[in-house]
């Protein structure tokens, strides 16, 4: 069964819980107030009784049947209210004074319900006692008031729990939207954090509650995460940055040497393309970690995507079939995406580098294609792929592959990918398609960034 | 040509004054931006190399300032700070070149050579002609020996990057940035190939080559 949404909200079950608690508590409350009037109204009737009888049957050990009789005939006087009800019963079964339809044989306490000729139930409680000669003698009370007071705590404490109800809905409502919108605070500032905004803080309400002790804790921690990474970033950017100064000095002092002695000298030349390699891994790094910096999303316009991706393959595709492999395109018109050119250009660059460096293939298939709310790139190839126990790692700096495989590239171009497909808010997913490696991008529009 | 270079690293200023001065310029050297702001508001010069990190006056107020005189001096920016936003700064702020630290001294050459002999923006060409090459930019054609040569838009583009550029050497990454918007150094030879199919199609079966290799510096087009 499909339940309708909000009733997995968490609002919901906790006003659920809520409500049944304290309805509950109220209910039981009642059931106690119930019975404990009930045992102590009748109680008193039994006292009452108790009492009447002993007087009565004392004056008729004292003076006999006659003297009973004159007794209960003053207690039976019509314009007494709320008087005691008083049988007695002859050998002869002939009632006198009050009647009811039976007499209970037995000395001892009884419950009876009759209906009265009006058809209107009664319940009495008697007491009966033997008296000499077969007289039977009873006293007893009738139970009407306790059915009352019964009905009222029963009514007062429906109506009470009816308003218990109405209240501790809202009431739950309130408190767990008030409970559950710290929560949210708290879950949207991970998320944010998540996203690589890693300055972001959940806000303190002022109110000093548990909420926003645990807020200043997660905050603190925030505080040494970010201190942490930003220290790993700075000191990394710090190292290629003032290794640029002496390497390019090294750099002048060999090229100037090649020029003035006109040297064709190879050692030379190879060093200067050696310290070339090391500058360009520098500035890869400084490139990476300035694209991970970046403030999110920040200077993003609206692009055609399918005019860059065009644009790149346009430049790529005379080095494709010059090394002899074959490129096919699916590319929809007017894909439009917010992000930056010059780095969407070199990520789809760098995606197609890495095909030419390092799959082997003799074909390259790139499919651009919008349905719905998702824009797909696919840019597949029929290579060797990568190893399913690389495929995940090869996001990750500095990763080579194989270490069996003869590597040119510095471990930076996939990640480099990674990176700015990230700041995009494309999906990356590698997937070995044997044979071959499938490289899809995914864009879901409506993505909160 | 008169180069004032702006500074304050004295061993890479060393190494540019030597190389400048080996290749026939002149050159003034300040090493700091008050004195660099000084000297380039005299206005003599051709072209102006302005570090950004420099004391006194960093080199992006320093050209801003300059544009607000009314000085429109080419100015090349040589700079370690390389990062894409860094470039746009510099740009924006009126460069009219932007390289970043480390280089080699010929892509440096290159660019100095690009901007003193760059026409003025006013000045719209509409047909390059080398020996029996004519490139017509409204018609879009090109032909040689009035026979018409069919280049891809890619090729059209270089061609005509080269033509704008004729007589002066052109490098790499100067077609890189300028012809395809590619400020990253690829690992593939994609200047390479499309120059060779270039001139598959306007050189072959012809026996003047229109486009020449510099060897370490690049390509350029000789106009009589």
């Amino acid at each position: 069964m499909i339940l309708p949404k909000f009733l997995h909200t968490a609002v919901f079950r906790f006003t659920f819980l809520y409500t049944c608690v304290f309805v509950t508590s109220v209910a039981l409350l009642g059931v106690f107030i119930f019975f404990d009037v009930r045992f102590n109204l009748e109680q008193e009737l039994r006292h009452r009784i108790e009492s009447d009888m002993s007087q009565l049957i004392g004056d008729y050990h004292d003076d006999g049947l006659e003297e009973l009789r004159h007794d209960i005939r003053e207690r039976v006087d019509p314009e007494k209210t709320e008087r005691l009800i008083y049988i007695l019963q002859s050998p002869s079964k002939r009632i006198m004074f009050d009647s009811i339809p039976n007499v209970p044989s037995e000395q001892g306490w009884h419950y009876l319900r009759f209906k009265k000729s009006n058809n209107i139930t009664q319940q009495v409680l008697v007491k009966t006692i033997y008296l000499k000669k077969g007289f039977i003698f009873a006293v007893g009370a009738d139970l009407n008031r306790v059915r009352i007071a019964e009905d009222a705590i029963l009514r007062s404490f429906s109506i009470a729990c009816i308003f218990i109800l109405i209240m501790s809905i809202f009431g739950g409502f309130w408190l767990s939207q008030r409970f559950l919108s710290q929560v949210n605070r708290i879950a949207e500032t991970t998320e944010r954090i998540s996203q690589g905004e890693l300055s972001a803080r959940i806000p303190i309400t002022g109110t000093r509650g548990d909420f926003d002790y645990l807020s200043n804790v997660i905050n603190k921690m925030l505080e040494r995460i970010e201190k942490l990474v930003n220290n790993v970033q700075h000191v990394s950017t710090a190292i290629a940055h003032d290794l640029r100064t002496p390497l390019g000095h090294l750099r002048q002092k060999l090229e100037h040497h090649i020029y003035l002695n006109h040297s064709q000298s190879d050692i030379f030349t190879d060093a200067v393309k050696n310290i070339d390699s090391i500058l360009a891994t520098f500035t890869a790094i400084l490139r990476i970690a300035e694209i991970e910096s970046k403030a999110q999303r920040a200077g993003f316009k609206d692009l055609d995507l399918s005019k860059t991706l065009n644009n790149a393959l346009e430049i790529y595709r005379a080095v494709i079939e010059d090394s002899g492999k074959i490129l096919s395109t699916n590319i929809q018109k007017d894909i439009w995406i917010k992000g930056d050119e010059q780095l969407l250009l070199q990520m789809l660059a760098n995606l197609i580098e890495n095909i030419l460096q390092h799959s082997q293939a003799s074909q390259i298939i790139v499919n651009l294609i919008r349905s719905n709310n998702c824009i797909t790139l696919i840019i597949s190839d029929n290579g060797i792929g990568i190893s399913e126990e690389h495929i995940h790692k090869v996001q990750q700096p500095f990763y080579k592959g194989d270490a069996s495989r003869t590597h040119k590239g510095k471990g930076l171009g996939l990640h480099l990918v990674a990176v700015i497909s990230k700041i995009h808010g494309l999906k990356l997913n590698i997937f070995n398609v044997k044979p071959g490696l499938e490289i899809k991008l995914t864009y879901t529009k409506n993505i909160n960034y | 040509m008169k180069i004032l270079l702006i500074e304050d690293d004295q061993e890479t200023a060393g190494y540019i004054i030597r190389g400048l001065k080996e290749q026939g310029h002149l050159v003034d050297h300040a090493s700091d931006g008050h004195n660099g702001l000084m000297l380039a508001s005299d206005s003599s010069y051709d072209v102006l190399i302005i570090d950004r990190m420099l004391p006194k006056i960093d080199g992006l107020t320093l050209l801003n300032m300059l544009r607000q005189t009314g000085i429109t001096t080419s100015a090349l920016f040589l700079t370690a700070m390389g990062s894409i936003d860094n470039r746009v700064q510099g740009l924006e702020a009126g460069a009219d070149d932007y390289l970043i630290k480390p280089f080699a001294f010929a892509e440096l050459n290159a660019r100095i050579n690009a901007l003193a002999r760059r026409p003025p923006l006013e000045q719209q060409i509409s047909i390059y002609t080398v020996a029996d090459l004519e490139m017509n930019l409204i018609k879009h054609t090109v032909t040689r020996a009035r026979k018409i040569i069919h280049l891809q838009p890619t090729e059209f583009r270089l061609l005509e990057f080269l033509l704008r550029h004729a007589n002066t050497v052109v490098t790499r990454t100067m077609l890189l940035e300028q012809v395809w918007g590619f400020y990253f150094d690829p690992k593939s030879s994609v200047v390479e190939t499309h120059i060779s199919r270039l001139r598959n199609k306007i050189d072959r079966g012809f026996d003047q080559e229109i486009i020449q290799t510099i060897r370490g510096a690049g390509y350029r087009i000789d106009t009589p």
